[in-house]
């Protein structure tokens, strides 16, 4: 029986075991990976990707996926930053309100024409790319320096930035909406069984829509982070986060298909993945097994959760 | 008697929709501009097109399959590295060395999509990732150059004035647009997109169709990468990123469903031909760089909507 | 179907107004005719001439003011400007040069996106009698009997000013760490092959802990920054290969504590963020290159060239590299 129990445990959190047990590696073999600037690096750079993998969890978990969140950051970015001259809450007010129609444009899409979130989502990420090209006619947005806005990518607490706080508060409020309220079990619904759920009165194709305006909301708090951070803003931003982000749900054991998963998972697949860029930048290897590894560790997470959850069935 | 004509005749015409486009696009814009419409700018459509139409060939056939890939660009850019790498053992060696890496990345992504079952978008977007990782590795992070030119009499040769690579291209086209329509296996890969459960009830196995699919396009994009060496001689691990989203593109474009189960390789030729002519459109009409790449992600919007709309709409009849 | 389809239309028509409103902004930022009316494309209205202008990308924000200032200048003396962006990809910038012969243009201005790729297609511009001038980045020398002319930056000379800048800043002695722009880049080994040759030639001892790229990504050089000062703590110097770079790397050191000056940061751009930092003492220096300047720099030899259609002399034409220090930071304005 206990044996029993214990693999449970293991094969519900073999991401968790995996990534605590490379962590004690590094920390004995990797030089200055133990170190509390290195720790500090991490926890950074964990928490801007984190907010936008935690808002795209809901996407996926309600069986879409949202790839234009990396332009959302970057128009997001710099709409910001050229509104942080005028007061702070037009800088925050305005990034969210262009996200949240972007979230809304992309769910009506998806849910009234019935397409294919994949390409939809990838057309989105160029369209939004090339609107910001536009906005700020290619060249580099820089922040009205000494402003308020800048407090929020600026300021630290104890020794740790601000917005480690905000990724911890968003990951926490997420992982209560997601587990413990009832727009959290539509979403669940929406990508388990639709049909089903059509019968049980939930409108799934409004539920799937929130959860795109969700998934665009963080990306839009991701960008306006990361330009008070930098105090510029480009319209090139965030290139990549939308892989990125869909790599630490897929290696955190969300499911692509839908219905399963949460973000307490998506946390601990962002950690495992930059806790390995870490280490391997400190190793000093060539930046190309970077991508190798990622890959691979992509692979694998899906690879072992698939066999996982066919043999729980 | 009547309505069934008109029916026919709509039927017909909403079929051709995309050629129609195409023909009203050509009339339009050699109006606007009289440089469109001679040999030579449509040779250099043509001749655009070719890498990107190429894969698209296989596209058709993973689409139709029901699924997509997203490696492709990374696949063409591995291609381009291995060929410009094994030139010192000779073009022969080179070219079937970068031809066999290739279709092997085709073959273990069907494998991983159908026997290990990971889904398609994760599959091919690990090995895009993973191939480029390799890429990187194997050029340095630079451009690796050939030394040797011989391959640029293939990328800029051209027969009764038509280049070598359009005419391979058409020839690809043919041939594998016919296996798609009259072999076995073309049928069995229609059939695994229509239902694949029935499919498998039916006896087609579903591992080795689909891995046919991706198998075929992996080969073809070897086939792009060593297009793109005969022309700049170079390889780069840049090479290819907008490969993937325009191939799709182009199927689409040209009418098939990414549902699955429907479409065919003239209908993706038609769609890379708009797609080459909207690019060149574009250029011709002075449209700014950015402006560009917003019309044509809307452009993909629309047509992947309407397709999908009207699948879903047919559902019901 | 009917609420659908006035969906779909009402979807459409607000983002076709929403386009030709952006559009027609961003008409004025590049300083080309951007209305699609067709008529006007059929006559090349400019006395001068033709020119077709390609960037290896119009998304990098060095690129924007400097189209801009090109176009100007080129439009008020009479030639017309058609843009060709080939977004950072070889294969499809030998296209454009293709497109652009068929378009019978009277120059081709073009900063290759990888000079060694780009000679074939410069070989069919010259044997189709189409003129061709490389500004920015230099081709390789294989292509000079194709082209008419260079005229730009030197990379190379930009990367010893900047080795100078390093080497006076820690004194000749000093660990350094790169923040690279893309690796494998032209400029980005331009510049490296310079620095090992200044310090060569000057005996420096200064040590090349490390090198990291950024993909010229202002969050990555952040990154970067902040993995360098985790691995080295004896840090006294830091490159980054331009200004918006050593704008990322300066919020690594300030989140780590340091202080301006702490560490030795030097750029290349000249960028008015830059000269704030230097001012502020975070920046030691940087290399001035206007992208104003830069591109009137090569419309004018392109002028010359319409004007009297004969080989550029000199032939290669470069600009200068004027550094910028605390000493001389007030004579420049921030130009971009």
């Amino acid at each position: 029986m206990k044996s029993n129990i214990f693999k449970n445990i293991a094969k519900n959190q073999a991401v968790l075991i995996v990534l605590i047990f490379l962590f004690i590696i590094f920390s004995a073999f990797v030089p200055s990976f133990f170190s509390a600037r290195n720790l500090i690096n991490i926890l950074k750079q964990t928490s801007i990707i984190g907010i936008v993998a935690c808002g795209l969890t809901f996407s996926v978990i309600a069986g879409s996926v949202d790839l234009s969140v990396g332009s959302i950051v970057s128009i997001s970015g710099v709409l910001a930053l050229s509104f942080s001259y005028r007061s702070i809450w037009l800088a925050i007010f305005i990034p969210i309100a262009v996200s949240i129609l972007i979230g809304l444009v992309n769910g009506l899409i998806i849910t009234k024409f019935n397409a294919n979130s994949v390409i939809i989502t990838l057309a989105m990420l160029a369209v939004v790319r090339g609107l910001a090209l536009i906005y700020t006619g290619g060249k580099m947005v820089e922040g009205a320096d000494n402003s308020k806005f800048m407090l929020i990518g600026r300021s630290s607490l104890s020794g740790l930035n601000v917005y480690i706080f905000i990724f911890i508060i968003i990951a926490v409020i997420l992982g209560i909406i997601m587990n413990f309220t009832a727009l959290g079990r539509f979403v669940y619904h929406a990508g388990s069984n639709i049909d089903a759920s059509k019968i049980a009165g939930i409108k799934v194709d409004n539920i799937r829509i929130y959860t795109f305006i969700i998934s665009a909301v963080c990306a839009g708090i991701a960008g306006i982070i990361l330009s008070s951070r930098l105090y510029t803003a480009s319209p090139l931003t965030g290139n990549g986060y939308e892989f990125d982000a869909v790599a630490a749900i897929v290696v955190g054991g969300t499911s692509l298909l839908g219905g399963k998963g949460n973000i307490y998972r998506t946390v601990i697949g962002i950690f495992f993945i930059v806790t390995v860029i870490n280490a391997m930048i400190l190793l000093n290897l060539p930046v190309a097994f970077q991508y190798v590894v990622k890959a691979v560790i992509i692979v694998v997470a899906v690879w072992l959760d698939i066999r996982t959850s066919r043999v729980n069935i | 008697m009547e309505r069934v004509e008109r029916k026919k005749v709509f039927d017909f015409l909403n079929n051709q929709k995309i050629f129609l486009i195409l023909i009203a696009l050509f009339v339009f814009l050699s109006l606007a501009n009289r440089l469109f419409l001679t040999y030579e700018n449509i040779m250099n459509i043509l001749f655009q097109v070719t890498l990107t139409g190429i894969i698209a060939i296989g596209m058709t056939y993973t689409i139709i399959s029901g699924d997509f890939d997203l490696s492709v660009g990374s696949n063409m850019a591995l291609a381009a590295t291995t060929v410009v790498l094994l030139e010192r053992f000779g073009p022969v060696v080179a070219i079937l060395g970068a031809l066999a890496v290739s279709t092997l990345a085709g073959f273990v992504n069907g494998i991983f999509i159908t026997i290990l079952k990971i889904n398609a978008f994760v599959t091919t977007l690990a090995m895009m990732i993973f191939l480029k990782g390799w890429v990187l590795f194997f050029t340095k992070s630079e451009t690796i150059q050939g030394q040797s030119d011989v391959y640029f009499k293939f990328g800029y040769g051209t027969l009764f004035k038509v280049p070598y690579s359009v005419i391979l291209f058409i020839v690809l086209y043919v041939i594998f647009g016919l296996v798609l329509s009259k072999t076995i296996i073309g049928r069995n890969i229609y059939a695994i997109g229509n239902n694949s459960k029935a499919a498998h009830f039916f006896g087609i196995s579903i591992v080795k169709t689909k891995t046919f699919a991706f198998v075929l396009l992996g080969f073809l994009c070897g086939v792009s990468g060593l297009i793109l060496v005969s022309r700049l001689n170079t390889a780069s691990a840049t090479y290819g990123s907008d490969t993937g989203l325009d191939a799709i593109t182009a199927v689409i474009l040209g009418g098939t469903s990414l549902s699955g189960g429907e479409g065919n390789a003239f209908k993706t030729f038609q769609g890379i031909l708009l797609l080459g002519v909207l690019s060149n459109a574009m250029i011709v009409l002075n449209i700014t760089p950015y402006l560009q790449q917003v019309i044509k992600g809307l452009i993909l919007i629309l047509v992947v909507s309407l397709d999908s709309y009207y699948v879903k709409a047919n559902k019901f009849k | 179907m009917k609420k659908i389809k006035s969906l779909i239309l009402l979807v459409a028509v607000s983002l076709v107004v929403l386009i030709l409103l952006t559009g027609c902004g961003a008409a004025a930022v590049m300083g080309s005719s951007t209305t699609a009316a067709a008529a006007d494309t059929t006559k090349a209205t400019a006395a001068l001439g033709t020119v077709a202008f390609m960037w290896g990308g119009f998304d990098a924000p060095f690129v924007a003011p400097h189209a801009k200032s090109f176009t100007e200048t080129l439009t008020a003396a009479g030639a017309k400007v058609v843009n060709f962006d080939a977004k950072w990809d070889a294969a499809v910038q030998s296209t454009l040069v293709d497109d652009a012969i068929a378009m019978k243009v009277d120059l081709i201005a073009i900063c290759p996106v990888d000079p060694k790729a780009i000679i074939p297609a410069l070989k069919k511009a010259f044997d189709a009698g189409v003129p061709v001038m490389v500004f920015n980045t230099r081709t390789e020398p294989e292509g000079d009997p194709y082209i008419i002319g260079y005229s730009g930056v030197g990379a190379y000379e930009q990367g010893l000013v900047a080795a100078e800048l390093v080497f006076e800043s820690v004194k000749g002695e000093g660990k350094l760490a790169i923040v690279e722009g893309v690796a494998g880049f032209s400029a980005c080994v331009d510049y490296q092959k310079a620095v090992d040759d200044y310090f060569a030639k000057n005996s420096a001892k200064i040590e090349q802990l490390g090198k990291q790229p950024t993909g010229w990504a202002v969050a990555e050089a952040t990154k970067v920054t902040e993995d360098f000062l985790t691995r080295f703590s004896n840090l006294t110097a830091i490159f980054a290969q331009d200004d918006y770079l050593a704008g990322g790397a300066k919020v690594a050191m300030e989140e780590a504590g340091k202080k301006p000056g702490d560490i030795k940061l030097v750029g290349i751009g000249g960028t008015g963020d830059a000269l704030q930092m230097i001012k502020d003492g975070w920046m030691y220096g940087t290399v001035l290159q206007s992208p104003i300047t830069e591109a009137k720099f090569e419309a004018e030899r392109v002028i010359e060239f319409l004007k009297t259609k004969k080989n550029l002399d000199p032939f290669y034409k470069y600009i200068d590299n004027p550094k910028i220090t605390k000493e001389n930071v007030g004579d420049f304005k921030s130009e971009f």
